[in-house]
């Protein structure tokens, strides 16, 4: 049905009107000029009004205005009934088309239609523009709102997330969410304009409760809770009125929160105005949305939880060992004592066979006090507590050492011992203490594991870097221990396990050579901690090769080892760590003065160590600070800049560039941190230039 | 006139096994049982050596150990620790004792003896 009202004086025309849409699917009006054009508008809301032209003027101009910008008749198409040469001129463009006089039936049938057709063309481009500039809006706030879930793994901070991501898309009165964590924590979280009375929290409750059990009619609920555990947490944005009862007869969407094989909660909205399908699909998909990082974060959550109970457990177990360990010491050392005595015959003569018993049981003593200082290093080492004391030494001292220990015990099974060692060999940097524990188990185990007049061969060398397969070698260079005999040998397939805890190939040879299968696992954490590796090759029957390589002791190495160390000291101890780096250009004379702290700066922060590197033009100084925080290092740089400052007529370029990492905050391991305190100075030196 | 030798530790069943060595040898032994003990018997008798356990109740080992050896009455009279390598033992390592000497439990009787031998022959 087409409406269109005529303003005219003019019978004759009223006339010709009637007539020529007499026919056809037309509402007509026609009415004079009067004041109270807008209220005729506003009953009849015309889709075209046609305004004779015998009106002034002004009248016209007057009737546009009205119609056009004051009545509810929307997009209203005006033509002019004129006489074609008295052509009204039509400066604002209020009318959009013109009707001949006289009045030709056929042509104002055909015009009105053309009219009628170009509006509703209209109407529909400004609706489908006003529709997608709505969605246009609603996709960026999708958008956003999915790029803020992808950087969390906070349930808190998802949901919060999701439903601002809501209120800008739909702008929603009020919205209820409804999650669950387990039995003993449901959280029914309220966002709303106004704040909420408390009876209508009691019916969102209710109402939430309902639509639960509905989701899940006839089925197996998730969680069976009842209304009580419900714990409310309300949020509001205004104060100016309260939101009571009245909401719940408001426009609403209602969905559940969940992904193909888990439900975190339920979610509705309530909105005043009408909601629409573009509405639903937004509203959906935002919730849609947010389910898959709410999996995540739950799944992150279990994870975290298990994870601090294992290292729990972890820390329990080495309590455990470590104090049992103890426990069995001091009796043991009663055992030891007693049998001793007798043995040496202090206490009055011993027959032949009360010696040889009392040798067994003191050979088993020993045998079990072995087993437990290993057990002890074990899990000292599993709990960060071992403590290595690294300095420069000659790695021929500790293996000359053992040989001379262990020499006795080779000759009683008639085996050689020879040490090898390349000339020249530069010093290691490490725990003697401790590479010395190693060599002494591997030759140990070498003479165990070698039948009679077999042949145990050291050879100290320089390892190639060629052949050091491992991840983040130390730049400095190894040198290499290998241990080599022509015992029983190792199967191929036990060549993996042999550096695992408790394995002992056979364990009947467990009982006939002795041991704890624990020495292999102990020298392998303890050449790790040195940034080392150790390995064996084996064929059965023909003997063993086990080998491990330690970092030479130049500055380079020193320097990771040493950053290595505190990161480890501090991740057991929960501290942080601060890695400062100083650069200066071709005169070194100021790094040397920062290594050997000439201000005196650096003294007062306890175990501060500090390491030179000199490559081509540039001279660096990394300074560790253990256990300081951003705020520390940022003291000392600032410290060391005044005095640099201060005494700047002995440098002719002071301007030296300071950059500081902290662990754990700024970087996880020893080259994150190296890499980063370089970007850091790199970006200095750029704004520098600039 | 025989040497004397304090042997102070908790574990009765230790201080007898040492006391029996030593005597045999023909050192003079005296014994304490907790650390508060261990000083008084010390400070009184002026022994020529003490072996001092270092997780004693009262006193322990280690403090005994300084209040001896930051006393010019007594700092030249040799202490050997005797150490179970426990965690709360690890605790206090790194403080300054003065030690001669730190023997791990379980030792070797015979080494003991070498040792207090080696430093009453000095």
């Amino acid at each position: 049905m087409t409406k269109l009202l005529i303003i005219t004086k003019d019978k004759q025309i009223e006339q010709s009107f009637l007539e020529a849409f007499s026919k056809g699917d037309y509402e007509l009006k026609i009415v004079e000029y009067e004041e109270n054009i807008i209220d005729i508008a506003n009953n009849f809301i015309p889709e075209i009004a046609v305004i004779d032209d015998s009106y002034s003027n002004t009248d016209i101009q007057n009737i546009c205005n009205k119609l056009k910008f004051y009545s509810q008749a929307n997009d209203i198409q005006i033509l002019l009934l004129t006489d074609g040469d008295s052509y009204t001129q039509d400066p604002l463009a209020k009318i959009d088309g013109y009707l001949l006089r006289p009045i030709n039936k056929k042509i104002a049938v055909a015009t009105i239609n053309a009219h009628m057709r170009t509006r509703n063309r209209l109407d529909m481009i400004f609706n489908k523009t006003s529709e997608l500039a709505k969605s246009l809006y609603q996709l960026n706030v999708m958008y956003d709102t999915s790029s803020q879930l992808a950087g969390t793994l906070d349930k808190t901070k998802l949901i919060n997330i999701m439903t601002e991501g809501l209120e800008r898309s739909i702008s929603y009165s009020l919205c209820a969410v409804l999650i669950f964590n387990d039995e003993s924590d449901i959280k029914l979280i309220i966002h709303s304009l106004n704040p909420v009375s408390e009876r209508l929290e009691q019916a969102l409750k209710l109402r939430m409760m309902i639509n639960y059990k509905n989701l899940f009619e006839n089925q197996k609920q998730p969680l069976d809770f009842s209304i009580n555990n419900i714990h409310i947490k309300k949020q509001s944005k205004h104060t100016d009125g309260i939101y009571d009862l009245k909401i719940l007869n408001y426009d609403t969407l209602f969905c559940p929160i969940n992904t193909s094989d888990k439900f975190f909660g339920l979610i509705e909205v309530f909105r005043e105005d009408k909601l629409t399908s573009e509405d639903f699909t937004c509203f959906q998909t935002l919730v849609k949305q947010v389910s898959l990082p709410l999996e995540s974060a739950l799944l992150y959550e279990e994870i975290t939880k298990t994870n601090k109970k294992l290292e729990k457990l972890e820390q329990l177990k080495s309590e455990f060992i470590s104090i049992v360990s103890h426990e069995l010491r001091t009796p043991l050392t009663a055992i030891k004592n007693s049998l001793n005595i007798m043995l040496s015959g202090k206490s009055g003569e011993m027959n032949e066979t009360s010696t040889k018993f009392l040798n067994l049981a003191n050979r088993n003593v020993n045998r079990l006090s072995g087993i437990i200082n290993d057990l002890l290093d074990l899990s000292k080492i599993e709990a960060g507590k071992m403590e290595y004391r690294f300095d420069e030494f000659n790695i021929k001292d500790p293996a000359e050492q053992v040989c001379a220990t262990l020499e006795g015990l080779a000759k009683d099974k008639n085996i050689s011992l020879e040490i090898k060692a390349e000339d020249n060999l530069p010093k290691v940097y490490g725990d003697s203490s401790k590479i010395e524990q190693v060599i002494a188990n591997l030759i140990a185990n070498a003479i165990k594991f070698t039948n009679e007049d077999g042949k145990i061969k050291v050879e100290i060398k320089k390892a190639k870097p060629e052949e050091i397969s491992m991840k983040n070698a130390l730049k400095g260079g190894y040198l290499q221990v290998a241990v080599e005999d022509n015992g029983i040998g190792i199967k191929q397939e036990d060549i993996p396990k042999v550096f695992d805890k408790f394995q002992q190939i056979e364990s009947s040879l467990v009982r006939k050579i002795g041991g704890t299968g624990l020495g292999l696992p102990i020298a392998k954490q303890l050449i790790e901690a040195h940034r080392g590796m150790i390995w064996v090759e084996s064929e059965l029957n023909h003997g063993s090769t086990f080998s491990f390589i330690i970092p030479i002791a130049k500055d380079i190495n020193k320097f990771m080892m040493e950053l290595d160390k505190q990161i480890q000291y501090a991740k057991y101890n929960h501290s942080n760590l601060a890695l400062i780096r100083a650069e200066q250009q071709h005169t070194d004379e100021l790094i040397k003065e920062i290594s050997q702290d000439t201000f005196g700066i650096l003294q007062k922060y306890k175990n501060a160590q500090v390491f030179t590197q000199k490559k081509e033009d540039k001279n660096t100084a990394f300074i560790i600070l253990p256990s300081a925080n951003k705020m520390a290092a940022d003291i000392i740089i600032q410290k060391l800049k005044d005095y640099i400052q201060s005494n700047k007529n002995n440098y002719l370029d002071y301007n030296i560039f300071m950059s500081s990492c902290i662990y754990p905050e700024g970087a996880l391991s020893a080259n994150e941190l190296i890499e980063k305190t370089t970007k850091e100075h790199d970006k200095m030196k750029t704004e520098e230039k600039v | 006139m025989s040497k004397k030798i304090l042997i102070a530790d908790d574990e009765t069943d230790i201080v007898e096994t040492l006391q029996f060595m030593l005597e045999v040898e023909g050192f003079e032994c005296l014994t304490a049982y907790n650390g508060e003990d261990a000083l008084n018997l010390a400070k009184r008798e002026m022994p020529d050596l003490l072996i001092l356990d270092v997780m004693m109740p009262k006193i322990n080992g280690y403090k005994v150990c300084r209040l001896l050896k930051f006393d010019a009455k007594y700092k030249n009279i040799p202490i050997l620790m005797v150490t179970a390598r426990s965690q709360e033992e690890d605790k206090m390592i790194g403080e300054e004792t003065g030690a001669d000497e730190y023997i791990t439990k379980p030792f070797e009787i015979n080494d003991v003896v070498e040792k207090v031998k080696k430093y009453l022959e000095q």
